[in-house]
C-alpha cells in the first residue's frame, strides 16, 4: 500500500522566535531524508513546501489546507506548547493546527518534528488543551516530542531512521519512538506517540497497530480521547 | 543512555585535562563489505533459528535481525543476540537500558582493553519488539562495529579542544551558554551512517534556544580529543563533526 506524504520545513523566520532572532539550519534534513527514502519505496510526495513559500493560509485554510491532500504530515520547524494549544512556527507567524483544525479530510499520522508536540512538565494537562484542539475524525496520530529536542546535523538522522522503520513493517508509534532513540544524543530527547482514538481502548489499539500496510481507519465525532508511547 | 555531566562553561577546560591519561589510540573499523544481497532481510546462517531474517544495513554494514515472537522469547533473544554481538567486537556490557514495559532494550558497551566507554548513538546492542502484521516481531541491532588497526594518537592541547567546542556551539546557540552537558569516550555512531574510524572525543549537548529557564532547542555535537598522524580533525565523527 502507497500513501500520499506531505512534508514542511522552516529554516528561515523573518522574526524572533522565543526573544532570539535564530535560524533552524538543519530543519531541512528530517523531512527530506524522510521524504526521500519513502520515496525510494514508491510512496507519494504530494508536496514539499519551506521557509518563506509555507505561510500559515497555507494550512489553516484561509487560502487552502495542504494537509488535508495526504494521509501523513511531517513537519519541522520550532514549536511551542500553550495553554491554548501547541503552536508550530513559520517564517512569518505561528500555524496553530489545535485552533485552525487538522484531519478533516484525509490525514491520518501527523509527525510534528519540533519541541513542545506536548509539555508534561507544564501547569497545563496536556490532554485538556489536546482534548481543545479542532481535530477532525481521520487524525488518529500525533507524533512528536515532549518538551525540547536536539536538532543538529546528526540527530536530523531521525528523519531517515523513521521512514526506514516505517518500510521495515513498524507500527508509527514504534517507528518514530525508536527512530528517535537510535539516532539523536541529548539531555533532551523525549520521543512520544499519542493515538486518537474515541475511547482511551481505542487510542491505544492506534498505537499498536497502525503502520503503512494498516493505514487508520477514520473514528467517530465525539470528544477524542488519548494515549501516549514514550 | 550515558549519564550527561552538567558542567559550567569556565570548568570546560579544567575537566578536559582531567581526562588526559593513558594513550587512547584510534582504531580503523572494519566495513563489511556491502552489497545489494547483503542489505536485503534474509534467512542466513548464524546462531539464530533458520526462521530469523537478518540483513547488513546499506549505509554502516550494522548487523540487524528480526524474528517473530512465535519462533522465540524476548530472553532467549536476548541471550542469543548478546553471544552474536560478542563476535563483532570486543566489548564489555557497562550499563542495560529497560524500558518500563520490557519492550525495548540497549546494552551500552564499553572497550575492555582500555576501560573507556562508548559514547554517542552507537555503540549499544538493542533488543526490541515491533508489531509485524498480526503478530509480534522481535528486532535486534548490534550497532558495535569491528575495530582493526591502532594507530598511534596524540592527546589535544585542553585549552584548544575547550576553544573549538565552544565557537562551535556558539555558531548555534542564540546567546552565550553557561552550562554544558558533556560525555568522554569513544565515539560509535548510529547505524544510518558509515564510519569508518572510531576515536575518543567528547559528546557536548547544549542549549541552543531559551526562553527564560525553558530550554527550547538543543543540539548536540562531537569533538575529537586526540588526533592522529595523517588522520583528518573529523575522521569517525560523521555527522557530529558539524
Amino acid at each position: 500500500m502507497t500513501i500520499k506524504i506531505g512534508v514542511l520545513w522552516c529554516c528561515y523566520f523573518n522574526r524572533s522566535i522565543f526573544g532570539f532572532r535564530r535560524q533552524l539550519q538543519h530543519a531541512y534534513r528530517p523531512p527530506s531524508l524522510f521524504a526521500s527514502k519513502m520515496r525510494d519505496a514508491s510512496h507519494e510526495v504530494q508536496f514539499l513546501v519551506c521557509d518563506d513559500m509555507l505561510q500559515t493560509s497555507d494550512l489553516d485554510g484561509t487560502t487552502r489546507k495542504l494537509q488535508d491532500d495526504v494521509q501523513l504530515l511531517y513537519i519541522m520547524t520550532h514549536g511551542e506548547f500553550h495553554s491554548t494549544g501547541y503552536e508550530a512556527c513559520l517564517h512569518a507567524a505561528n500555524w496553530k493546527p489545535a485552533a485552525a483544525g487538522i484531519g478533516q479530510k484525509n490525514l491520518a499520522v501527523a509527525v510534528f518534528d519540533t519541541c513542545e508536540l506536548i509539555d508534561s512538565g507544564s501547569a497545563t494537562s496536556w490532554q485538556t488543551v489536546w482534548q481543545g484542539a479542532t481535530l477532525g475524525s481521520n487524525i488518529r496520530l500525533l507524533l512528536g516530542f515532549d518538551g525540547a529536542v536536539a536538532i543538529d546535523r546528526a540527530s536530523a538522522l531521525r528523519g531517515k531512521a523513521f521512514a526506514e522503520n516505517l518500510i521495515n513493517g513498524n507500527t508509527f508509534a514504534d517507528a518514530w519512538i525508536s527512530a528517535v532513540k537510535s539516532t539523536v544524543k541529548s539531555v533532551h530527547s523525549k520521543a512520544v506517540a499519542i493515538g486518537i482514538g474515541d475511547t482511551v481502548p481505542d487510542a491505544q489499539s492506534v498505537l499498536n497497530t497502525a503502520s503503512l500496510s494498516s493505514m487508520p481507519s477514520a473514528r467517530g465525532t465525539g470528544t477524542p480521547s488519548f494515549k501516549e508511547r514514550y | 543512555m550515558s549519564d550527561w555531566l552538567p558542567l559550567k562553561v569556565k570548568d570546560l577546560e579544567g575537566w578536559l585535562s582531567s581526562l588526559r591519561g593513558n594513550k587512547l589510540p584510534t582504531f580503523r573499523v572494519q566495513v563489511p563489505r556491502l552489497t545489494r544481497e547483503s542489505g536485503e532481510w534474509s534467512s542466513r546462517r548464524s546462531e539464530l533459528p533458520p526462521q530469523a531474517l537478518e540483513r547488513r544495513h546499506p549505509e554502516s554494514g550494522i548487523r540487524e535481525m528480526r524474528l517473530s515472537e512465535n519462533v522465540l522469547g524476548f530472553s532467549s533473544f536476548q541471550s542469543l543476540v548478546l553471544q552474536i554481538a560478542q563476535s563483532e567486537d570486543e566489548r564489555k556490557i557497562t550499563r542495560v537500558e529497560q524500558d518500563p514495559s520490557g519492550t525495548y532494550v540497549e546494552f551500552e558497551t564499553e572497550l575492555p582493553d582500555l576501560g573507556v566507554e562508548v559514547i554517542g548513538p552507537g555503540g549499544r546492542v538493542i533488543v526490541k519488539t515491533a508489531q509485524d502484521g498480526e503478530v509480534r516481531a522481535l528486532e535486534a541491532d548490534i550497532v558495535i562495529r569491528r575495530r582493526t588497526q591502532k594507530v598511534e594518537s596524540e592527546w589535544r592541547d585542553p585549552g584548544d579542544i575547550a576553544r573549538s567546542i565552544l565557537q562551535r556551539c556558539g555558531e548555534f546557540a542564540a546567546r552565550p551558554i553557561e552550562t554544558l552537558f558533556v560525555q568522554f569516550g569513544y565515539l560509535e555512531l548510529s547505524k544510518y551512517e558509515r564510519q569508518d574510524w572510531m576515536r575518543s572525543a567528547v559528546m557536548v549537548s547544549f542549549p541552543a534556544l531559551v526562553d527564560g529557564d525553558h530550554v527550547k532547542w538543543t543540539a548536540t555535537i562531537a569533538e575529537p580529543v586526540t588526533m592522529a598522524k595523517n588522520l583528518s580533525p573529523v575522521q569517525g565523527l560523521g555527522s557530529f563533526a558539524e
